[in-house]
């Protein structure tokens, strides 16, 4: 994309988060796209691009009354908001549309009119080579590759511990987050395994909520109510939608495609990275995003973080809502990643850090299976 | 280690992987090479995945492999009678898969990575075996 082009104009998550049993899966896109109009000043019938996922954006242009120029249904998971933000900003470009609204919803622990878990039929690959192997989930698929992870880079139980006790740390200063109480490294450590090496604190939550963005041609952004969010860089990837079929189970090749292509775009080095967000399904995560994108090197993520680098005060502020770990994880957790990165770079988040000037948010989808990078700034480049 | 195999998903043979799930009724572990550029890959495709050939042909691979990564699920599934291990196993010949570790303790003593496995296969039905991995040279 060109970079400072587009801005987000407006952001919102669904009012509430956590156990919404009382909304279903469509209303959590409404009531958040309702929230981000509101938050930008606009009302629904301005909107003229529509990008989802989990819903067909034909759902959600309908139910919220939508007439779009543009739809974007591309959906390779958790991380696909990143991916329908870098589209957007594509199709903005082109003339395609000119203000965009990207939602989530997710009735991921109510499962109120969720539409039909998504797993592959029997005749597919995964369905012939992966489903008879009993795995249950993202809980014993997701978190295959950490043992080799382990043995390869010296990297231990400790370490994988303290990626939830940092985040439980975040999660302390936000009152949205699901769990803020205090956890130590053997708290971790000793809660029940779920598959052997993951506990229960090292799985992601399952929650109900929703996210919604707007966004438009940066020289469109002065008309709107909030301070522009820059978007300075962004990359995509897809890799395999196999675990067991990596290229490598210690590195994500879309995480690195991901990471090199926005970097190059936004034209940054890391150490001009003020704010940071790794979608951690689970805490092996973080370790895979800080190397793949090139804040660590090989094998040094887990020291990175026992060491303390990314918890409050620190010189590189990861996950800072909580992250999936304790603030909330519906399924398709990137749009919340994006939400707080958004909070960040306009100085409003309830764990905010100092001076924000460029924010990095990357986002999984599937199990390895995609990846999806977007830098923001404060800043027109 | 098995409680009720009913209760593995049965997987569903296509035109291209038919050559796979015919060769484990048979006790053969199948793969695929290349004709041209000698690239030896698993899932089935009737192409090459480096050069993209369509020059490829199928072999029985040796059924020797290495524990490459693993977890040990302990939430009860009712194909099982305990914790079991969901494995990514490393073929002699190269290819990845994923399957379950049988015929050991299911605990990470006994399941140490890179030890050395064999490939052995259970029906699930008169149609479907399926590719289980044991330690080499049987019982653990």
């Amino acid at each position: 994309m060109k970079p400072g082009s587009i801005a987000i104009v407006g952001a919102a998550e669904t009012t509430e988060l956590g156990r919404i049993p009382h909304m279903s899966q469509i209303q959590l896109h409404a009531d958040a796209a309702l929230n981000a109009c509101a938050d930008a000043g606009i009302a629904i019938r301005d909107i003229d691009g529509i990008a989802t996922a989990g819903e067909s954006p034909t759902n959600v242009a309908h139910y919220l009354g939508i007439q779009p120029t543009w739809a974007d249904g591309t959906s390779v998971g958790g991380c696909s908001f990143m991916l329908h933000v870098r589209h957007a900003a594509a199709a903005i470009n082109e003339g395609l549309c000119n203000t965009v609204l990207i939602t989530h919803g997710e009735s991921g622990r109510s499962n109120v009119g969720r539409s039909a878990f998504r797993g592959g039929g029997a005749s597919t690959l995964p369905g012939q080579f992966e489903a008879p192997f009993c795995a249950m989930g993202p809980p014993t698929t997701f978190t295959i590759p950490f043992l080799r992870y382990m043995k390869d880079t010296g990297t231990t139980h400790e370490q994988l511990a303290a990626v939830a006790v940092v985040q439980r740390e975040w999660a302390a200063k936000n009152p949205r987050a699901t769990f803020q109480d205090p956890i130590t490294v053997e708290d971790v450590m000793e809660a029940r395994m779920i598959a052997y090496p993951f506990t229960l604190l090292e799985c992601c939550l399952v929650t109900d909520g929703g996210g919604a963005l707007i966004l438009t041609a940066a020289d469109r952004a002065a008309d709107f109510g909030t301070p522009p969010v820059y978007i300075i860089g962004s990359g995509e990837s897809v890799e395999t939608p196999m675990i067991s079929q990596m290229d490598d189970l210690t590195s994500s090749r879309a995480f690195r495609m991901s990471g090199e292509k926005a970097f190059a775009e936004a034209g940054i080095h890391h150490n001009d990275v003020d704010h940071l967000m790794i979608y951690d399904a689970f805490a092996h995560l973080p370790f895979y995003g800080l190397e793949d994108l090139g804040f660590c090197k090989r094998g040094e993520a887990g020291a990175f973080i026992e060491e303390g680098n990314t918890r409050p005060g620190s010189k590189l502020p990861l996950n800072t809502n909580g992250g999936g770990l304790s603030y909330m994880h519906s399924g398709m957790y990137g749009m919340y990643a994006l939400q707080e990165s958004v909070r960040q770079v306009r100085g409003v988040a309830p764990a905010q850090v100092d001076d924000v000037e460029i924010a990095v948010c990357h986002g999984v989808g599937g199990m390895f299976a995609a990846g999806g990078t977007i830098i923001m700034s404060n800043a027109r480049p | 280690m098995f409680a009720d195999k009913s209760k593995i998903r049965v997987p569903k043979p296509t035109p291209e992987t038919q050559h796979f799930w015919d060769g484990a009724k048979a006790g053969d572990l199948k793969l695929q090479q290349c004709d041209d550029c000698g690239h030896v890959y698993f899932p089935p495709r009737p192409f090459c995945p480096s050069c993209s050939s369509r020059a490829v042909s199928v072999f029985t691979a040796s059924g020797k492999a290495t524990l490459h990564s693993y977890v040990i699920n302990q939430r009860p599934h009712p194909a099982f009678d305990g914790p079991y291990s969901i494995a990514v196993v490393e073929l002699e010949e190269g290819p990845r898969m994923m399957t379950n570790i049988i015929n050991a303790d299911q605990s990470p003593e006994a399941l140490q990575l890179d030890m050395p496995l064999e490939v052995v296969f259970e029906p699930l039905n008169d149609e479907i075996s399926l590719p289980y991995f044991q330690p080499e040279g049987g019982q653990s």
